[in-house]
């Protein structure tokens, strides 16, 4: 029989569930396998490979107040209370943050783009109008040429 | 008070869902090495390894209506520690998974001298030098006779590979009987 063949019994001789009369034919001519099986049996003998972890009586003390069912539902208070706590820093930060956007906003729009006011447009208007008119008072009413014309020779 | 020393798993696991805390702790020691070794297996240190081994206790107590004692205990003790340990990395983003070396975890308090001592020697102790995960292999199949699609899936390994590891540890445990033999 082949190497993988005696896996298979050994899986199956480890589940007794799945120990056939072939697997028991079988045992009794493979050494190897009748080897593992009495290795598993003197395994046996050793107890659980995990039985050397115990708890320790902290542990199982900490276990025991733990299992005790919380009375008026006091365990879920601290809780919510923790989740109330930050909902309300929250809203207050998000107040003080848009709070102050907003004061810094009007600072800012009243300082550097502040409409000028009606009063000042008008006193500029006027102060235009008043300039522009003085040019035109200097101007002479025809045009002077300052040098001859030659259409002047042709009389 | 009943005690629960005498009683079977399943009797334990009855006198658990009637509210028995002394119930639920026998339990709690029977299985405190596998769920242990099962976490330390995921290379979780041994502080870790107790917290989150004692709310997967808490919450199994809780949930033990569920249980079907036709059905593995251990194996659904151990799926309960499985998932506490993804809630806590999920609740802290990442743990300390650095490995610990065997020599540091903390020894069972009820251990006297003697054993501390034969422990230490490796005297009779044919475990002592397995990995937390070998042993939890060995304990499910050996000792709880879980069938191997059953133990792949609690370990999160394939069928196959877990077939591996316990042909290599069988025969690891075969040298070792056969060298005490001779």
């Amino acid at each position: 029989m082949t190497n993988g063949e005696c896996e298979k019994i050994i899986d199956r001789v480890t589940d007794p569930r799945n120990l056939d009369e072939q697997c028991r034919q079988h045992i009794k001519t493979c050494a190897k396998c009748a080897a593992v099986i009495a290795c598993l049996t003197w395994v046996k003998t050793k107890g659980s490979p995990t039985a050397d972890l115990k708890p320790s009586e902290a542990f199982l003390k900490r276990l025991d107040q733990s299992l005790t069912p919380p009375s008026g539902g006091s365990s879920t208070a601290p809780a919510f209370t923790i989740n109330l706590a930050a909902w309300l820093i929250g809203i207050v930060v998000t107040l003080v943050i848009s709070a102050a956007i907003i004061t810094g906003f009007n600072d800012t729009s009243r300082t550097a783009t502040n409409p000028p006011s009606a009063a000042d447009l008008t006193d500029k208007e006027i102060s235009i109008t008043e300039s522009e008119s003085e040019i035109l008072n200097t101007q002479p009413d025809t045009p002077v040429l300052k040098f001859q014309s030659p259409a002047d020779e042709i009389d | 008070m009943q005690n629960g020393d005498n009683l079977d798993r399943n009797a334990l696991i009855e006198l658990a869902k009637k509210g028995q805390k002394n119930a639920f702790t026998q339990l709690v020691k029977m299985h405190y090495g596998t769920v242990m070794y099962y976490l330390m297996g995921m290379n979780i240190r041994h502080p870790d390894a107790e917290d989150i081994a004692q709310e997967a206790f808490t919450n199994a107590f809780r949930k033990i209506d569920q249980v079907n004692t036709s059905g593995s205990f251990v194996g659904w003790l151990l799926r309960i520690a499985r998932n506490q340990f993804i809630d806590k990395l999920r609740r802290e983003k990442k743990i300390d998974t650095a490995t610990v070396p065997l020599e540091t975890i903390e020894l069972a308090d009820d251990m006297t001298p003697e054993d501390h001592a034969i422990s230490a020697a490796g005297v009779e102790n044919i475990f002592a030098d397995l990995k937390p995960r070998e042993r939890v292999i060995l304990e499910l199949r050996v000792f709880q006779d879980m069938p191997f699609a059953e133990l792949a899936e609690i370990m999160g390994m394939s069928e196959g590979n877990v077939r591996l590891v316990f042909h290599r540890l069988i025969g690891k445990l075969r040298s070792r009987f056969e060298e005490k033999a001779t």
